[in-house]
Order: C-alpha cells, then structure tokens, then sequence
C-alpha cells in the first residue's frame, strides 16, 4: 500500500455509455481534508467520475481505491456503506418524503447514534430542524441542496462527492453554498466538488482538475489555475 | 332493512380483503414497476397449501393457518428472482407475461392437481360457525367478523410499517425514485425481493382471511380477484395507496349489495363501466398520482 494521506486514488479509469466514451484514462486523487474541484463544460465527464467511485457506472479499465481499499468492483451498497457520498446534481431529495425522512434516508448504512447525528445535522442546518416536517417537495433550490448536503452528512461520510451543488442557483444562495463548502472544510470533511462555477471553484479548492470532453486537460492548485491564462480564456470568461 | 344491513357488512368486509389484495398490487407496482397479474393466484394456492396441510393433519388449525401465511412468503421470494432481470431493465411487457405465465400455471396445478380438481372446503372450525352475532334476522358468523377486524389491522399495520419504519422508508424511496435510492447506499435488487416477500406475507394471510370468510375455494378465485383488483387499481388511479383502499371498500360494497339485490353479479361490468367512463373523462385515475 502507498504511504501518503490520500482518500481518494483514480488511476486510469475509462467510462463508456455503449460506445461512447465518456472518460478516457482518467487519473485523480482526493488527500484528507482537501477540497478537490472537478470543473469543465456541461458533458466533460465530471459527474461521470463520480458516478464511477460510486460504483454507479462501471469503468472498463484501472482502478480506484478508497483509503486504501480497492473499491473498482464493490456494490454501490457496499461503497455507501464504506464512507462515500454523492449529492447528484440537483440534489436528489425525495419531493414527496418529509426533511426529516429524507435526512433518515441518508443513514441507512449509518452504525452511530441516529439521534445524535441528526442534532449534529440540525445544528449545522437550524432551518432544516425548524422545518422538518414539511415536504420536500416544496423547498426552494437552495432549501433543497441544503437537505441533499445534511442528507449527505448523516452518515459521517469520510467522501464528499458534490456534483454541481450551485447549478440553478441565484447569485446569493450560490455564495451560500459555498460558504457550507468551506465549512464543511473546516469540519474536516474530504469533498470533491464538480461545478461549471470555475472561479468560484478554484477560489475555494485546495486542488482542481480541469475536464474536456472526457479527458483531463490540466490540474493544480486552485491558485495556480485561476492564474492559468488557458483556464482564464475558456472558463473564467477571459 | 335488515337484508341491507347485512349486505354491507359482508360488502364491508368483502371490501376490505379487496383492499389488502390492492395495497400489495400498488406495493409491487410502486416499487418493482410490475403490474403482477398471477398475483391473486399465487394467493389462492396460499389457501391450497392451507387447505393441504389441514387435511394431512386432521385439521390442525395452528399449522392450517401457518401453512398459508409460510407459503405466501415462499412464493413470492421463489418466484422473485424471474421478475428482476426485467425489473433492471424496466421491461413491463416482459414482467406482465411472466407474471401472467405464473397465473396461469398455479391455476392449472390447482384445478388439476388437488382434490380431482373440485372446488376445496375447509373446515368449519376455521370459519367458527358455531360462533355467531346475531341482531333481528340478520346473522354473521364470527369468521366473518374475524376476517373484517384482521384485514383492517393488516391494512393500518402495513400503513405503519411503510411510513414509520426504517424498511417501510427505503420502501418509499425506491417506488418514489430508483436512482436517487441507489445513490444512497439502497440495493434496489433487494429491495424488490424484500417488496414480493412482503407482498407474498399478505397474500398468504389474505389467503387464511379469504378462507375463514367464505369457507371454499377454486383455481377461479385468483381469476375473479385480479379483475376486481385492476377495477379498483384503475378506479382509484395506479399507485394511490389511499384511493386503494377507499375504491376497494366501494367495490366490495357495491358487489355485496349487488348480490343481494340484483339477479345475479354484475358487479364486474358495473365496476369496469365506471373504469371506463373514468379512463375516458379523467385518465388520471379518481385520486391521481400520489406517492
């Protein structure tokens, strides 16, 4: 086993949707408490490299390994199970499920005190105890990304896997959510972030990697691409 | 009067075995995506194993009765596995021929297999004759009341299992949304097995309930129970638990009553002519989509 801090180790993973190829060869790795930003136009295989640690979709060559655990075959049950979270684009919250059952929803694989954990999340999320009864289904999209995210924190996920949390968002709640990333940061949570907000990205990750059209054509730290005269003309508008 | 009255309480009781019947077609339908049509007669030969084991051991009405229940949970975890290849797939058509294809067979082994083929007859003690309530002319025999309360219990109990347990939960999240509840960790291959041995625990219980109330039955039980079963599915718009369970109790009633008062049942075409005119001026089913 390698010696280093890494959570998350992509080596040459390929995905392919039937004879499309949606990543080639891709290559990343995630260190605790790091936040790692996956950026790129919309199809680049971002989500694709989430789906694919989630054991969702398949990838036909290399491996990844999740604390130092080989995970590349393992159930998606299993990989949950094993400390690994995604929040979907959109949140995924289910609309005719109440906060609160969808917060218990995130716990399924969960060994801890379930009450405790939920006081964590509440604490977190003030309006989500306030408003736990109520629907999901008629929360706002910022209200609902801040269930799918407290969804995600009931199971003391060692991975966070956020897949475009700001998409659709307005200006304010955008900044919102990226101040919960940083938080969740400083709470010692590992995440990896895909977002099309690149200079919103790259101003809060410790590392990113930039997608296209399935390969990744540029990484470093957050700092270094936000300087990257490349990154500058094609995703932070000149 | 008394003639009404005793209709509807057979109607009422009739209505309420129709709506466990309904809650485990909405159950597989919800989360499986399967229209289970053999699923009444996988539930008959629920009452066929009973009925088996009471005559091999003269009546015992303890094993009778677990024979049904036990069975109904074989069945449909045995039978579980044909359907999930398709139900990954979401392949409906498929899923609906195999399923017919079950009906089809369970209702052949039944009517040429057992007892020369002949309708069964259980034993009086499981129907409780001896025991009755009577009130002016009208008389109700305990199994009757027995069936009544039981199938009600059943219902609210699967109601609490399915909104206030951990397993009714993940239940919900995968009829609500496949994908999202694979994201969280839930296997929706387990899932589905769980959902049709939970189906087949109603359905045997449904089973022993269906016996003790009327005592008899044949291979053509499971036929009539899933026409009466897609009438209310339709009536009250596929997957609505709770327009289930009130379509199901009409249905029961109006059949009952029906019978008492019509020269012969015509239940089935009153109630599909209601499914029709619905289907035409309100496609969407009496109650619409609910989760």
């Amino acid at each position: 086993m390698e010696q280093n801090n890494n959570v998350l180790t992509i080596e040459n993973i390929s995905v392919f949707y039937g004879h499309i190829c949606a990543i080639r060869n891709v290559s990343l790795d995630a260190q605790e408490g790091e936040i790692v930003g996956l950026i790129g136009a919309n199809g680049a295989g971002k989500s694709t490299v989430m789906k694919a640690v989630l054991g969702i979709q398949r990838s036909s060559s290399g491996s990844i390994e999740f604390l130092g655990k080989d995970i590349t075959r393992m159930s998606t049950e299993r990989i949950v199970a094993s400390g690994i979270v995604y929040v979907p684009e959109g949140g995924g919250v289910l609309p005719f499920m109440t906060i609160l059952e969808n917060l218990q929803l995130g716990a399924i694989h969960f060994k801890g005190n379930l009450n405790d954990r939920l006081k964590q999340v509440f604490e977190r999320f003030p309006i989500l105890e306030e408003r736990q009864h109520q629907l999901a289904g008629t929360l706002s999209g910022g209200e609902r990304q801040m269930v799918a995210v407290g969804r995600a924190l009931m199971s003391a996920p060692k991975l966070l896997m956020l897949d475009e949390p700001s998409l659709g968002l307005g200006p304010k709640v955008v900044a919102g959510v990226f101040n919960i990333i940083l938080d969740l940061q400083k709470a010692g949570y590992t995440i990896l972030l895909s977002e099309q907000n690149a200079r919103k990205t790259l101003q809060c990750a410790n590392r990113a990697y930039v997608f296209q059209t399935g390969d990744i054509m540029l990484n470093g730290t957050g700092r270094e691409l936000l300087d990257n005269p490349v990154v500058q003309q094609a995703y932070l508008g000149g | 009067m008394e003639v009404f009255i005793a209709q509807l309480i057979s109607g009422i009781k009739l209505g309420s075995l129709y709506a466990v019947v309904v809650i485990c077609y909405n159950l597989l339908i919800l989360v499986t995506g399967i229209l289970h049509l053999g699923y009444a007669s996988l539930l008959v030969l629920s009452m066929y194993a009973a009925w088996f084991v009471l005559n091999a051991t003269n009546n015992n009405l303890i094993l009778g009765i677990s024979a049904g229940i036990v069975s109904g949970i074989v069945i449909g975890t045995v039978t579980a596995p044909l359907f999930l290849p398709f139900i990954k797939r979401r392949a409906i058509l498929e899923a609906l021929v195999i399923s017919l294809a079950l009906g089809i067979i369970s209702g052949d082994v039944m009517s040429h297999w057992f007892n020369l083929g002949l309708p069964i007859a259980f034993p009086s003690s499981l129907q409780m004759e001896g025991t009755t309530i009577s009130w002016g002319l009208t008389i109700i025999r305990m199994g009757e009341v027995v069936t009544l309360v039981a199938s009600i219990i059943i219902v609210f109990a699967f109601l609490y299992f399915l909104n206030r347990t951990k397993r009714g939960r993940i239940l919900r999240a995968v009829a609500q949304d496949t994908e999202v509840a694979r994201i969280l960790g839930i296997s929706v291959t387990k899932t589905a097995i769980f959902s049709f041995a939970l189906a087949g625990l109603l359905g045997g219980l449904t089973a022993i309930l269906f016996a003790m109330s009327t005592g008899t039955a044949s291979s053509i039980l499971g036929d009539s129970l899933v026409i009466k079963a897609l009438a209310v599915l339709f009536l009250a718009s596929i997957g609505n638990l709770r327009g289930g369970l009130i379509c199901a109790l009409i249905l029961g009633v109006v059949e009952s009553l029906a019978m008492g008062y019509l020269p012969g049942d015509w239940t089935n075409a009153i109630a599909f002519s209601v499914v029709v005119v619905i289907l035409l001026f309100k496609p969407e089913g009496l109650f619409g989509e609910q989760h």
